[in-house]
């Protein structure tokens, strides 16, 4: 059962994750040259033998990509949408249409993941004055459940539970990218205290 | 008639219900199955990192989570319930490399890790690898016949298997 406390700190983290989250919808965007809407859906302190059921349930397999930070802090960043819908987003991005997607597709759609964690990231650090260095981008096509594991172990080393925010970034043209940031709870604090300070 | 049980991320479960299939699915993390076919008690852990330590062991779904304990904490339980060491035999699936950078070059290999604690911790113990599919670069769907001590792999590319 949380405290009160507890529940502040969880809303005030989503209202901050949520805002970095923005500027990254803010880069798709300007990628895309449409607009982008973003809903921050869910934040959740759980335990990871109860997480797969807290993400969204996706029957095909998904086009992922994984990038880990470490520095001031350490947290995992996924960014995944349905093998379908990544020919649709990647022929944007190329302005080509994609039949199946091709090296050229996946590169395209995997720097887009690295153009929108660095936006999120600058954000982060600007706000918080944390200092976060990001992997490069790892992709993947899969299972969802497949594909998360590698995130999660990277949080569990230090943490039995495991914080997961999950944004939808939904394209005028219909196309949603899921977003998920996953951290130690015990990590909280350093973005609290140093958010807005 | 079959019926399933999930084992989740880090957990563990043991059966002795002949009817039982124990399920679960593993992309970097690995399915650790250990059974005494004597017996009739298997059980699956889902091992998601190598090594732990003490402290990490308090929550009973976290039991599976690291190799060291997955281990230990599989076998007291099939010893508790009628296994035997000697007896005891061990199938494992999963340990993939789940992201490439887009040179191919694999990343994050926490996969080949566990299989690698695995192998170490089992032969400790003296329990035979009798089979296995790890490592590439794909998730799998595991499911371990508690009766017959079959275990069906089935993934993206190649469809199912038995093990």
């Amino acid at each position: 059962m949380k405290t009160s406390s507890e529940k502040l700190e969880l809303r005030k983290l989503q209202s901050d994750l949520s805002s970095y989250i923005e500027s990254s919808a803010s880069s798709f965007s300007k990628l895309l040259h449409e607009p982008v809407r973003q809903h921050f859906s869910r934040l959740a302190d759980t335990e990871i033998s109860k997480l797969e059921f807290l993400m969204p349930q996706i029957s095909e397999d998904v086009f992922a990509v994984y990038i880990r930070c470490e520095g001031d802090l350490r947290l995992g960043m996924m960014f995944f949408l349905p093998e379908t819908e990544s020919k649709n987003l990647a022929a944007h991005l190329l302005k080509k249409p994609q039949k199946t997607l091709t090296e050229l597709g996946r590169s395209s759609i995997a720097e887009l993941g690295n153009i929108m964690t660095g936006s999120f990231l600058t954000t982060l650090s600007n706000e918080t004055g944390l200092r976060i260095q990001a992997s490069v981008a790892g992709s993947s096509i899969d299972t969802l459940r497949s594909l998360m594991q590698p995130s999660v172990s990277y949080i569990a080393q230090s943490s039995e539970r495991i914080i997961v925010g999950i944004s939808e970034l939904k394209t005028r043209s219909g196309i949603i990218l899921y977003f998920i940031v996953m951290l130690d709870p015990h990590e909280i604090k350093k973005i609290l205290a140093k958010a807005g300070s | 008639m079959s019926s399933s049980v999930h084992v989740a991320m880090g957990a563990l479960a043991v059966s002795l219900d002949q009817k039982h299939v124990l399920e679960t699915f593993v992309g970097s993390c690995v399915a650790l199955c250990l059974f005494d076919s004597h017996a009739k008690v298997a059980g699956m852990a889902h091992v998601m990192l190598p090594e732990g330590n003490k402290k990490s062991s308090s929550n009973p779904n976290n039991s599976g989570k690291y190799a060291d304990q997955a281990v230990e904490n599989l076998l007291k339980i099939i010893l508790q319930n009628g296994g035997k060491l000697g007896r005891i035999r061990a199938k494992m699936v999963g340990g993939a490399n789940m992201f490439t950078h887009e040179r191919g070059t694999a990343l994050f290999n926490i996969g080949e890790k566990n299989v690698q604690a695995l192998r170490k911790f089992l032969k400790l113990h003296d329990i035979p690898i009798v089979s296995e599919d790890v490592g590439l670069n794909y998730g799998r769907k595991v499911e371990f016949n508690v009766k017959s001590g079959d275990l069906v792999v089935s993934n993206r590319l190649d469809g199912k298997r038995r093990l």
